[in-house]
Formats: structure tokens, C-alpha cells, sequence
């Protein structure tokens, strides 16, 4: 039997397509669907569009447990690891964007003259027990409005907000949550002001 | 003589009660700046808060999740939308005679 000479030839190899960002939509995609989405995404779509970069688009999913409160849960509930809860909640604003690795010393915290985080008591009154079973749903604070000291000098513009378990401003303070406000800018005899119920923390 | 005692001046870390309107020092007692935060001493009794003797406005702080829709007509139609009664009918006679589309849907109608 003859062999026959096959001549050298090149089969491409494949190329991994491999997603590096998040999904992000775009506006034609959008547009496709717009009908189908209800008021509440129409809403956070709209935002996403206007952002005008990458990190914007990622950090309007604007508000999450962080990584302390998450582990502390997630020990809890899965080996039964004791989380006590903290005694007080302390509420801090900041000026640039923070994420789940909020601490105590999480730079671009408001400095404004007299500034100082809200000291809020963790208990039913002020942080009632929230709504939903699919959706659980528990907005804070329960009770009343709350106010952050009155700026007696210089301004911050502050875009985010973060509960932490301590005070001292330091690492050792923990991130519990965060979220991102509507940029406010703070000056001399202004007192930022926290209205009842105004956040909401939604676990599904 | 009457004694009287000077409060004792305050240096550290500051957090912020919102139910009685003055700041804490570390071991959470209430403390003051009458010299607009240049320093802190700790408050006597019946001494008005923080927010009564420099409040002049108040800001509010809310989630962006709370933020008004910010392009209504992208949720209902607007008033100055010719729309706003419903949908116009605008007839495109060039559109009717020549777009390939309409001629198709003419052809499969004939079928």
C-alpha cells in the first residue's frame, strides 16, 4: 500500500472567549427588553447609562453587607460560630467611594469641624425587625430622624454612608454595611441629617 | 467660699448621640467645643447640645436607591408628549410605496 502525502496545513487554534468585567447592558439590549422591566429597574437602568465609567457602573449596585457582617452571618448560621450582634452601631459618611472592605480607617471618611460618626444603639427601636419572606426587607432608622453633629468649619461632599461596629478609627473598627448617597455637601453650619426609615436593606 | 470646679478639657476620639444632640467622648460621656471644635471639654449639666448652638441648616442625607426617577418620560408619557392621548397615527406615503417591507407584506397578501 502507497502512502499518500498529505500537505502541511494549519487548523487555527480555538480562542477562549473569557468575560474579564461583569455583564454590562447595553443600551440597544436595553431598549429590547424595556418593556418588560418594571418601574424599579427601569430606574436603576436609567442611573447605569449616565454613569460615566466602569467603577460607577460596578458601584451602583450601591449598598451591601460587607465582609465582616457577611462572614459573621455566614459562621453563624453554617458551624454555629457565636455572633452576638454589636451593642452600637456606628454610622459614618464619606466622600469617595467605599465597598465591602469598609473598616474603621477606610480613607476619604467626612472631616468636616465637629464631624463624628452617630453613635445608634442597636436594638428594636431604632433598627425594628423588618418585612418579607421571599424578600426580607428592614429599613432603619426605625425610630426618628437622625442628625450628625453641625459642621462648625470647612465642608465635606460626601457620597456614602457605612455602619461599622466600632468607633475608634482604626482597622479595628468593622465594616457591617454600606450604601451610596445622594452627593451632599456639607458646610459650615449645616447639619447632615438622616431621615426616619430612609435606609432600606433588602436580603433575598 | 463656694467652690467651683472647671470642667475638664476632653481629647480623643468623638462620636455623635443624635437623641440628646451632643457629642460622646470615648467612655461615652457628652462632651463639648465652644471654640467650634478647636477643643472639647466635657459638658456640664444642663449646658445646651452641639446641634443648638451651631445648627444653622439642615442637609439631608438619603440612598441613592430613594433618588427621584430621574427622566420621568422614561416611565409614563409626559404632558407635552403629542402622544399624551395616545398613539398618533403619522401615515408615511413614501414609506407605504417604496420600503422594501411594505411591498413584501403587499406580495404575501396577494398570495
Amino acid at each position: 500500500m502507497s502512502e499518500i502525502a498529505l500537505p502541511d496545513f494549519w487548523l487555527p487554534e480555538p480562542k477562549q472567549i473569557v468575560r474579564v468585567s461583569p455583564w454590562m447592558p447595553t443600551r440597544h439590549g436595553i431598549e429590547a427588553v424595556w418593556d418588560e422591566l418594571d418601574r424599579a429597574s427601569r430606574k436603576v437602568v436609567d442611573r447605569f447609562f449616565k454613569l460615566p465609567g466602569l467603577r460607577e457602573r460596578i458601584m451602583l449596585m450601591a449598598g451591601s453587607d460587607a465582609n465582616y457582617l457577611s462572614t459573621a452571618l455566614g459562621k453563624l448560621a453554617f458551624g454555629k460560630t457565636a455572633y452576638a450582634g454589636e451593642t452600637t452601631i456606628y454610622v459614618g459618611l464619606w466622600t469617595a467611594a467605599i465597598d465591602d472592605t469598609l473598616l474603621g480607617n477606610t480613607a476619604n471618611e467626612a472631616n468636616y469641624t465637629s464631624y463624628a460618626r452617630l453613635a445608634l444603639t442597636n436594638n428594636t427601636t431604632i433598627f425594628a425587625a423588618g418585612t418579607g419572606t421571599t424578600t426580607y426587607v428592614n429599613t432603619w432608622p426605625s425610630d426618628a430622624t437622625k442628625s450628625w453633629p453641625t459642621s462648625t468649619g470647612g465642608s465635606s461632599t460626601v457620597t456614602y454612608m457605612g455602619a461599622l461596629n466600632g468607633n475608634a478609627g482604626t482597622s479595628a473598627d468593622k465594616g457591617m454595611v454600606w450604601a451610596s448617597v445622594t452627593s451632599t455637601a456639607i458646610a459650615n453650619g449645616d447639619t447632615p441629617q438622616l431621615a426616619q426609615n430612609a435606609v432600606s436593606q433588602t436580603r433575598d | 467660699m463656694a467652690k467651683t470646679t472647671t470642667p475638664k478639657n476632653y481629647v480623643g476620639r468623638l462620636a455623635f448621640d443624635p437623641d440628646s444632640g451632643f457629642h460622646l467622648s470615648e467612655d461615652g460621656k457628652p462632651v463639648i467645643t465652644e471654640d467650634k471644635g478647636k477643643s472639647w471639654r466635657y459638658a456640664a449639666e444642663g449646658e445646651p447640645n452641639h446641634l443648638s448652638r451651631y445648627q444653622r441648616r439642615v442637609v439631608v442625607i438619603d440612598t441613592t436607591a430613594n433618588a427621584e426617577d430621574p427622566e420621568p418620560h422614561h416611565f409614563e408619557v409626559q404632558p407635552d408628549d403629542p402622544h399624551v392621548d395616545g398613539v398618533l397615527v403619522d401615515p408615511d406615503v413614501e414609506a407605504e410605496t417604496i420600503t422594501a417591507h411594505t411591498e413584501a407584506w403587499k406580495d404575501s397578501a396577494d398570495e
